[in-house]
């Protein structure tokens, strides 16, 4: 089963552009937010109900370049095509999408026309673990909590 | 001699989240701070971190939105000074000792004010930023006492700028 996910961003482009592709036996399901084109081909809710469950069935995800939504499929060890929104005004997704393709955790789609090839050949791809980077941030604010803030 | 312990509930923490992937960091970071006098302020669009809130106790101020989609550019005049305009009175009633925020562009004029009232004021840039520095980051830089990022690349970017990990990693722990 393919899960496309586009966050709780519109992002009609991609969701236009799956719907037009055809995978044969595959499932493909569509979280479409508040996007305007409604599939038409594919089972498609606004938000996931469960959507746990449904990234815990996927064997591949599709999705925007949310920090968020990519965090939680890497530390899941989900097989991600990731694609930067096109259709927001700030294009900042590619910071961290471009990072994490360096670094061999998923494939950065550029180029909708590109999609069904990396569909295709995501299966064989190995990626390396992502681990998160150990976190000290509490504490350090804490830290200067203590240090400069009379209460 | 022995200094006694300062009673955390009397430090009020103003978590500036806007909304979205802001909010998702903002939530992770506030379990780690219920020893805290924990406020929080969100766009007033973001129903599903609202809806999240509205199960705790946690105090939240809204404000509207800072950039509509497509609008004219006096309309965003128009939203900015509305912006600053509500942002005073959310500074003065929360009144908080430390604005913590997580990176939204609605910090700005908190940010603004909290500094003229003489509050401590964390900036932790958002963790979607690798490489590349955010409007909102460059003023925050400015105006803050201390400067997380997320990522060592862009630590670089950023002279006396403290990398300490990624909120990610709390998700995983707890």
């Amino acid at each position: 089963m393919i899960l496309v996910t586009v966050g709780t961003t519109a992002f009609d482009s991609l969701i236009e552009a799956v719907d037009q592709i055809s995978i044969p036996g595959q499932q493909i399901v569509l979280q479409i937010a508040d996007g305007k084109y409604i599939p038409k081909n594919y089972e498609h809710y606004r938000f996931l109900e469960n959507y746990d469950q449904w990234v815990a069935r996927a064997d591949i995800v599709i999705t925007h370049g949310g920090a968020g939504t990519l965090f939680e499929l890497l530390s899941r060890g989900k097989k991600i095509i990731a694609i930067n929104n096109f259709d927001r005004k700030d294009q900042h997704q590619t910071d961290l999408i471009s990072q994490l393709a360096m670094d061999n955790h998923l494939i950065w789609c550029k180029d909708f026309n590109q999609l069904s090839k990396d569909i295709l050949e995501i299966p064989q791809k190995q990626f390396s673990k992502y681990q998160p980077v150990g976190c000290d941030l509490v504490n350090e604010i804490k830290m200067f909590i203590d240090q400069n803030v009379n209460y | 001699m022995q200094i006694a312990p300062r009673n955390k509930k009397n430090c009020r923490i103003l978590f500036v989240a806007g909304s979205g992937g802001h909010a998702a960091q903002m939530l992770l970071l506030l379990k780690q701070f219920q020893e805290y006098d924990c406020q929080v302020l969100l766009e007033k669009t973001d129903h599903l971190t609202l809806q999240k809130l509205n199960q705790s106790d946690v105090k939240v101020f809204t404000m509207p939105i800072l950039r509509g989609k497509n609008e004219i550019l006096p309309m965003t005049l128009l939203r900015i000074i509305q912006c600053f305009f509500a942002s005073f009175f959310i500074v003065l009633k929360s009144n908080p000792h430390v604005v913590l925020s997580t990176g939204p562009g609605l910090v700005i004029p908190i940010a603004f004010y909290s500094k003229l009232f003489g509050k401590k004021i964390i900036h932790i840039e958002s963790w979607s930023r690798v490489n590349s520095k955010s409007y909102t980051g460059k003023v925050m830089y400015r105006l803050a006492n201390i400067f997380f990022v997320q990522w060592p690349s862009l630590a670089k970017k950023y002279d006396g700028s403290v990398f300490a990990g990624r909120i990610d990693a709390l998700k995983v722990r707890s």
